[in-house]
C-alpha cells in the first residue's frame, strides 16, 4: 500500500498475519501518512504485509517466504522510493532475511528497510523506540497538567514490544505499572507494581514465545484475570499498546469514573470514535496513537539517515533525539489545538499532520 | 458503529480539519479528498516451498 509521498518515501510496517485485509492496510496507512507528518521527518505513508502466521512456521519456511515476499517486492521498494520496516510477525530476524534477499538480488547496501539488525546497519534503540516514546509523550501530557509520572499507577495493555518497552520507561520513570495483557485476558500486578526484573523475566520468557497466561502459573506475583482487559483497574495513566479498538465506551467510562488523567496510545487507533468521545466528555486527555506512537517511526527515519550518511549513531544519541522528536510532536499538538492548559490532543494531531502534507500536496501542484 | 477501520480513521480526521481554516490553496488542491484514496496498491502473490516440498500461494 503506498499511500501518499508528497514529503518523503513511502515508510510504515511491513504486517504478516493471517487475517490482515485491505481495509486494515488502508487504515494503517493512512495513519501513517500522517503520523510520519507529525515527526517532522521527511518520510511518506505506507503499510503492507501478507496472510502468513510467522509463528506457525519453521525457522526455514520463515526464511523462504520472506525469500519469496523479496523475489516479488524488489520491483517496488528502495531506499528513496518505499522503505518498510517491521510490525506483527515481521521482527529483527524476518527484516534481516528480507534485506539479505534484497541485497543479493541488487548488489546494493542501502537503507531500503528499516528495524534492520545491527549488524545489517540496523540502529540501536529501535526496538524501545515506540514505547520509550509514548511514556515521553504521556509525561509531557502529564506536565502540562501540572503532574509528574514519578509515583503514578499505570495500567498497560499488550504484550508485544510497544507494551513491553512502554512499560519499562513507566518503571524507569518511578511510576507503577499494574498490568499487561493479551487477546486471553490481563496480567495484574500488585500495588507496588511490576518491578525491573520481573518485566526483565517477562521480556524473556515472551521472546522465546511463552504467553503471558502459561508465564503466569507458577509465579506468585502476578495474577493472570482471564476475559478481562486492564480497563477496569483504577490508574493515574492508562497506556493501550494492544490492538485497534481495544478500548470501547464503556472502558473510557470505567476510567473516567477511577480518575484516569490521562490515555496516551501506543497501539494504532485503540480506542473506539465513541471511546474518544466520551474520553473528551468526562475530562480524560487522551495522546492519540498518531502522536503518542510516532517514536517508532521517528527512529526509524533516523535508521535511514544513518544509512544515508554511512555515519552510525550509538543508543544514547537515539534515545535522546527521540525524546526531543516526542517533545516537538507534543508542542505541535498543543500550537495546532489552540493552546490550552488542556489540549486537544486529537484535534492537533490531526491538523498539524494536516497542515505538512497540505502544504507538500500544494507545492508539487494539485494533481 | 463503522465497520470500516479505514472509514473510522479518515472520519476522524475529517471532522478534525473540516471544522479548521486552511489556506485556500488547500481547497484548490483538494488536500483531503487526495488522502481519501491510496497513490496506489500493489499486489502480488508470495509463492514459497514448505518443508514438506509443497508449494504455497499467499497472495500479498
Amino acid at each position: 500500500m503506498q499511500y501518499c509521498n508528497a514529503i518523503g518515501p513511502y515508510k510504515g510496517g511491513l504486517r504478516f498475519a493471517p487475517n490482515v485485509c485491505e481495509d486494515e492496510f488502508l487504515f494503517l496507512a493512512l495513519e501513517q501518512c500522517l503520523k510520519n507528518a507529525l515527526t517532522g521527518l521527511p518520510l511518506g505513508g505506507g503499510k503492507g504485509g501478507a496472510r502468513f502466521r510467522t509463528s506457525d512456521h519453521s525457522r526455514h519456511e520463515v526464511l523462504r517466504f520472506c525469500q519469496a515476499f523479496m523475489d516479488e517486492y524488489v520491483r517496488h521498494g528502495g531506499a528513496d522510493v518505499d522503505v518498510p520496516a517491521g510490525d506483527i510477525g515481521v521482527g529483527s530476524r524476518e527484516i534481516g532475511w528480507l534485506y539479505g534477499r534484497w541485497a543479493k538480488l541488487t548488489g546494493r547496501h542501502v537503507g531500503m528497510l528499516t528495524g534492520k539488525p545491527e549488524e545489517l546497519g540496523g540502529i540501536p534503540g529501535r526496538v524501545e523506540a515506540t514505547g520509550y516514546g509514548t511514556v515521553r509523550f504521556a509525561m509531557r501530557m502529564l506536565e502540562r497538567l501540572d503532574r509528574q509520572i514519578d509515583g503514578l499507577r499505570v495500567t498497560v495493555s499488550g504484550a508485544g514490544n510497544v507494551a513491553l518497552y512502554a512499560a519499562e520507561r513507566a518503571i524507569l520513570e518511578g511510576a507503577r505499572v499494574l498490568s499487561l495483557s493479551n487477546s486471553k485476558g490481563t496480567a495484574r500486578f500488585g500495588d507496588g507494581g511490576l518491578t525491573r526484573e520481573q518485566l526483565d523475566e517477562i521480556k524473556e520468557a515472551t521472546a522465546e514465545g511463552t504467553r503471558l497466561e502459561a508465564f503466569a502459573q507458577d509465579r506468585s506475583w502476578l495474577e493472570f484475570a482471564e476475559g478481562t482487559t486492564p480497563w477496569s483497574i483504577e490508574c493515574d495513566v492508562a497506556l493501550p499498546c494492544a490492538t485497534q479498538n481495544e478500548l470501547d465506551e464503556p472502558d473510557a467510562r470505567l476510567l473516567a469514573a477511577g480518575g484516569t488523567v490521562v490515555v496516551a496510545e501506543g497501539a494504532n487507533m485503540p480506542s473506539t470514535a465513541a471511546a474518544v468521545a466520551a474520553m473528551k466528555e468526562s475530562g480524560v486527555v487522551l495522546g492519540p496513537g498518531k502522536a503518542a506512537n510516532a517514536g517508532g517511526v521517528a527512529v526509524s527515519g533516523f535508521e535511514m539517515i544513518q544509512n544515508a550518511t554511512r555515519d552510525p549513531w550509538t543508543r544514547k544519541e537515539v534515545l535522546e533525539r527521540l525524546d526531543e522528536v516526542m517533545d516537538e510532536i507534543h508542542e505541535r499538538c498543543v500550537q495546532h489545538s489552540g493552546n490550552g492548559k488542556r489540549p486537544d490532543y486529537v484535534r492537533g494531531a490531526n491538523v498539524a499532520s494536516f497542515y505538512r502534507l497540505g502544504r507538500a500536496i500544494v507545492a508539487t501542484g494539485p494533481n | 458503529m463503522s465497520h470500516s477501520l479505514f472509514q473510522q480513521a479518515f472520519d476522524e480526521i475529517r471532522t478534525q480539519v473540516e471544522s479548521e481554516d486552511f489556506p485556500a490553496s488547500f481547497e484548490r488542491a483538494d488536500v483531503l479528498e487526495r488522502l481519501r484514496h491510496p497513490d496506489r496498491v500493489i499486489r502480488f502473490t508470495v509463492r514459497w516451498i514448505d518443508d514438506e516440498k509443497k508449494v504455497h500461494h499467499t497472495p500479498a
